[in-house]
């Protein structure tokens, strides 16, 4: 029986159903940024098993950690690494136009559209990713908790990151800060710990 | 002089996609500010009303908000021209190759870390992307269910009152007291459905068709 780990190295994809991915995903997410990751999730990991829970965990974190559009970069990880840099970077590019046709032909049509049903579905919409990404995130601690290296003060570092997201005025509110934040801490940690066992 | 602004709105799009961390709304001040820079600096034809139609269109779309914008730059420059399609195609490509060649290359070092000895490191970062997300639930929901007020827009406007939003306008009176009721139960509904693994189609279905029934917007 093979794991998860092999089961993904072990499927071939093509350049159609890597593009077929990013429209599906794109056509159906809402709120934008990390709001679209348990879609993501559920899509790419759970029921294509195109990358490893693990794996998806680690790039959630770089694509936070790196400027640019985090879901932008999460879709190029996985596309680049099931159809290689070229075709990768080239299925992104493709693959996100169509949902941004749509956006251009609603806001031309803004005028003939009765804006109520819109401001209805998009407070629909809204409330239930809200929903969703609760439950992702109830999934998500669950998954860290398991881990060895889990340290009950994880806890408050999530209650901090999230007021600090929430509260502290935007823009200067940016997840990355708390991300370099904690890089910094852990580079010197490490070098603390090496210093002490040179004494 | 629009040649001129075609070629440093490229690059300004290559400027924001490497200055702006994470995704979504956090982009909308960086796109703003180009807008208005374009408007004073090249004379481009650019209204306040325009702008609100874009934001709102992004927002309520599927998909990623941040690539809807700087394709709407290049038709900002066009003035809604023809031409402004080739355009946006560019505004686009300058916006997010950059953001993909970044994290390939970033990408790769971070694997060789997790793989290393300092791979227990990274579980530290894991509470953090549990806290940004439990905040995003938090601005997303509030920000849903409390029409008449936006927080923490920006550090100048941290509770922003907006009673006369189209939004604040629609759900008022007896639809605003259903929004309060109807918000909770289609949160706790959409949390048990992912918990229970049902299909995000049938989630997002289920939530538009009661909510239409529940706001009944044919009724004036």
């Amino acid at each position: 029986m093979v794991n998860q780990n092999e089961a993904t190295q072990l499927k071939r994809i093509s350049f159609c159903q890597v593009l077929w991915l990013i429209i599906q995903i794109t056509f159906s997410s809402f709120g934008g940024g990390n709001a679209l990751l348990p879609n993501i999730n559920q899509i790419a990991v759970k029921k294509r098993q195109w990358i490893t829970e693990a794996e998806f965990q680690s790039i959630i974190i770089s694509s936070n950690l790196l400027p640019g559009p985090n879901v932008i970069q999460v879709l190029s990880y996985i596309a680049i690494k099931k159809i290689g840099f070229w075709k990768g970077m080239l299925v992104t590019f493709i693959g996100i136009l169509p949902h941004i046709g749509l956006a251009i032909g609603i806001y031309y049509g803004l005028t003939y559209l009765p804006i109520q049903y819109l401001l209805i579905v998009n407070v629909a919409i809204l409330i239930a990713i809200s929903g969703i990404l609760l439950g992702f995130i109830i999934n998500y601690c669950r998954l860290w908790k398991q881990n060895p290296s889990y340290h009950w003060s994880q806890i408050s570092l999530m209650v901090f990151s999230a007021a600090f997201c929430f509260f502290v005025p935007s823009p200067f509110n940016i997840p990355a800060f708390i991300i370099i934040g904690v890089l910094i801490a852990i580079l010197i940690t490490i070098s603390y710990r090496k210093r002490k066992r040179k004494h | 002089m629009l040649t001129l602004a075609i070629f440093v709105s490229l690059l300004a799009m290559t400027f924001i996609s490497l200055v702006v961390f994470g995704g979504g709304q956090v982009f909308i001040p960086m796109f703003t500010w180009w807008w208005r820079t374009l408007a004073t600096t090249f004379h481009i034809t650019y209204q306040q009303n325009t702008a609100d139609a874009i934001i709102s269109v992004a927002n309520l779309t599927p998909g990623v908000v941040s690539t809807k914008l700087a394709a709407f730059t290049g038709i900002l420059i066009a003035n809604n021209q023809w031409w402004g399609l080739m355009i946006l195609i560019g505004t686009y490509a300058f916006f997010i190759i950059p953001a993909i060649i970044i994290m390939y290359y970033a990408n790769k070092w971070l694997v060789k870390v997790s793989a290393g000895k300092y791979a227990s490191y990274l579980q530290w970062f894991k509470p953090v992307i549990a806290g940004i997300l439990l905040a995003l639930v938090a601005q997303l929901f509030f920000g849903a269910i409390f029409v008449k007020t936006s927080f923490n827009d920006s550090y100048l406007h941290y509770i922003n009152y907006q009673p006369d939003s189209l939004k604040a306008q629609f759900f008022s009176g007896w639809r605003l007291i259903a929004l309060l009721v109807w918000g909770p139960i289609l949160l706790i509904g959409a949390f048990i459905g992912y918990m229970k693994n049902c299909h995000y189609g049938i989630i997002f279905l289920v939530a538009i068709i009661i909510s239409l029934i529940v706001f009944e917007p044919w009724l004036n």
